[in-house]
């Protein structure tokens, strides 16, 4: 959720999902239907699902049910909800990206969710004409693998991964090799 | 001198540099001029040939450095692609960037250290594929005094003081006149174009801005006056009446009385002339700006469905196109009363995965109202899709200009195509209590699990 003054964080758990990120818009967040609705008073959400360009059907199935929660607690349809594990409430700065230093093929060693330990390799980049391995991408601490990469090239500093560390952790840039 | 300002090795065996051209003679004040930041931009090209051809023959006149950077974007100039391929981006929207960020901020980032010191920057741009403009200046307000006295020595035919967008503090021009670096943004010709008048009146242009810093004194060509415009009732949009061909039966650049014509709206099929225009359009296809929401739109349109307990469709916003059928946002209705809850699935092309929870969503809608689950005196509605039309030819965002719709909210009713879109679609989405959007991410990934954001 953008902090613009407007958000709900406690309407937003009404969706039941495990997590909530906010973050500061930017200049160029500004003309987005989220923002627009909610400095227009409109209580505005955004939900991710797991994919963009494929069919992820249990995913989908995930924000059907959360938005069919949402609408029952506040009052739209009828019945009861299911009690939820209170949502974690993420600033999206502690999401900690994993960057390469090279460009090339992407393969990943772990999978979207998994809990990584410290120094596990993560993914790794390759020359995509000669095959040498170019770089191993380590997680700095253990935590979550809430995002990762998914073509098949990636670039030199884009964020391949971005790890959620344990709550009774914290990263900082110290941290990191 | 030919310098790299960065260089980074992209995956496939090449390197991606942007490159100056730095001149220097003596000890003096620092010019530097910027072009290519988009890539289907070009008339900014024809002006730095020119530039450097010039000092290169008479470098003995110069007093100080002239950096020369003709390619901000080279895989976007050398791919005709308006944005930084392979991450659709504008990159005129990243600034001033972060060396902590991805790529695309951290070339931002590199560009601004680049520009430190800086006396003057002109950042070149030539509008876009569709419209031709005469070589102008644009200032934002909050820079007024500063700039205008310098965009007035610049050979340019327009000086457009307009007002302060937060969207624009994201651009290179307002990051480097935020840090006190003055940088006057061009706009001239038309996009994928070099036109030869507008160069030499450019170069002119900067050859008379040297003058004036005091870094030439060769020889100085006369400079035109500008016309200033700070009212913003003083520029008038005229927009196409009708989807068609557009034939331009006078060149622009030329003054019009009021109802002079300037071209023609033309369909092949079947033959016959649609309407006359009277502003200059590049491009010959083009859309009809769209029904305004008033005009087809929640408050007057049409549902279909069985009424009472029953889904209703209805169509928010439309265009009528050239050769496809009309382009229409669709909505579906639950329910009736108090406009509660606003879902909206895919706004852009490849967001499958956004249409088919939504579509999933007004099945289960449509279930829970024929069952009486759907409290009374509320209403729901399901937007599938904001950009069909992207989607079915496989693009990403509005397939002729390459614009995002979810870049142009709260809209323009009197603007390009998408920012009607986004104004039609908002005068209806914003009735609503809550609103949803099912979003995405702008880099290729994957979460998990699903998340509120």
């Amino acid at each position: 959720m953008m902090r613009t003054g407007f958000e709900n964080l406690e309407k937003a758990r009404d969706f039941g999902l495990p997590y909530i990120v906010l973050r500061t818009p930017r200049p160029y967040d500004t003309t987005t239907l989220n923002y627009n609705w909610q400095i227009w008073e409109t209580d505005a959400y955004s939900l991710y699902s797991t994919t963009t360009d494929r069919i992820d059907a249990a995913s989908a199935g995930l924000l059907v049910g959360s938005m069919e929660r949402f609408m029952v607690k506040n009052g739209i349809l009828r019945g009861t909800a299911e009690d939820c594990p209170p949502a974690r409430l993420i600033e999206r700065w502690t999401l900690f990206p994993l960057r390469p230093e090279v460009s090339g093929l992407y393969r990943s060693l772990v999978d979207t969710g998994s809990h990584v330990e410290a120094g596990q390799p993560c993914a790794q980049i390759y020359d995509p004409c000669t095959g040498a391995l170019l770089e191993t991408l380590h997680a700095p601490k253990p935590g979550t693998v809430f995002f990762q990469h998914d073509a098949p090239m990636v670039y030199a500093y884009t964020a391949a991964v971005k790890l959620l560390p344990d709550e009774e952790g914290s990263l900082s840039a110290a941290d990191v090799d | 001198m030919l310098q790299d300002i960065l260089s980074i090795r992209l995956p496939v065996d090449e390197t991606y540099r942007i490159r100056k051209n730095s001149i220097t003679h003596g000890a003096g004040k620092r010019l530097c001029v910027v072009t290519g930041i988009h890539g289907d931009e070009l008339e900014g090209q024809y002006a730095c040939f020119l530039l450097g051809r010039l000092l290169r023959e008479g470098l003995e006149h110069l007093h100080g450095t002239v950096d020369i950077y003709p390619a901000m974007n080279p895989l976007g100039i050398d791919s005709i692609t308006r944005g930084i391929p392979g991450f659709d981006l504008d990159m005129n929207r990243t600034f001033p960037g972060s060396d902590s960020g991805d790529m695309t901020e951290f070339v931002a980032t590199k560009i601004m250290e680049d520009m430190a010191g800086a006396d003057l920057v002109l950042d070149i741009h030539a509008s876009n594929i569709y419209l031709a403009e005469l070589p102008q200046i644009r200032i934002n307000e909050l820079h007024t005094h500063r700039l205008v006295p310098l965009a007035k020595q610049a050979n340019v035919d327009f000086i457009w003081v307009h007002g302060a967008s937060t969207v624009l503090e994201s651009t290179f021009a307002h990051s480097l006149n935020s840090r006190g670096i003055p940088c006057l943004v061009v706009e001239m010709g038309v996009g994928m174009r070099l036109t030869e008048a507008y160069g030499r009146q450019l170069c002119d242009g900067m050859v008379n801005l040297m003058h004036v810093l005091g870094m030439w004194d060769g020889a100085v060509p006369e400079v035109r006056e500008p016309l200033v415009s700070a009212d913003p009732n003083e520029v008038a949009f005229l927009n196409a009446p009708t989807s068609g061909m557009f034939l331009k039966t006078k060149p622009h650049d030329t003054w019009v009385k009021k109802g002079g014509d300037r071209g023609l709206y033309l369909r092949p099929l079947p033959g016959r002339c649609e309407g006359v225009c009277q502003r200059h359009q590049e491009r010959p296809a083009l859309h009809h700006p769209g029904v305004p929401a008033g005009g087809r739109g929640l408050a007057d349109g049409a549902d279909s469905g069985a009424g009472g307990k029953a889904m209703r469709e209805r169509v928010i916003y439309s265009i009528p196109s050239l050769y496809r059928d009309d382009f229409r946002v669709k909505a579906y209705l639950f329910g009736q009363g108090e406009k509660a809850l606003c879902i909206v699935g895919s706004m852009r092309g490849n967001e499958y995965q956004q249409l088919f929870i939504a579509s999933r969503m007004v099945q289960r809608l449509k279930e829970l109202e024929e069952t009486g689950q759907l409290t009374d005196g509320v209403e729901v509605m399901v937007i599938p899709s904001v950009n069909p039309s992207s989607m079915n030819v496989g693009k990403r965002f509005w397939a002729t200009d390459n614009t995002d719709i979810n870049r142009m909210f709260p809209g323009y009713d009197l603007g390009e195509t998408t920012q009607r879109i986004a104004a039609g679609v908002f005068q209806v989405v914003n009735q609503y209590r809550s609103g949803i959007q099912l979003a995405s991410y702008y880099m290729p990934g994957n979460f998990s699990p699903p998340m509120c954001g």
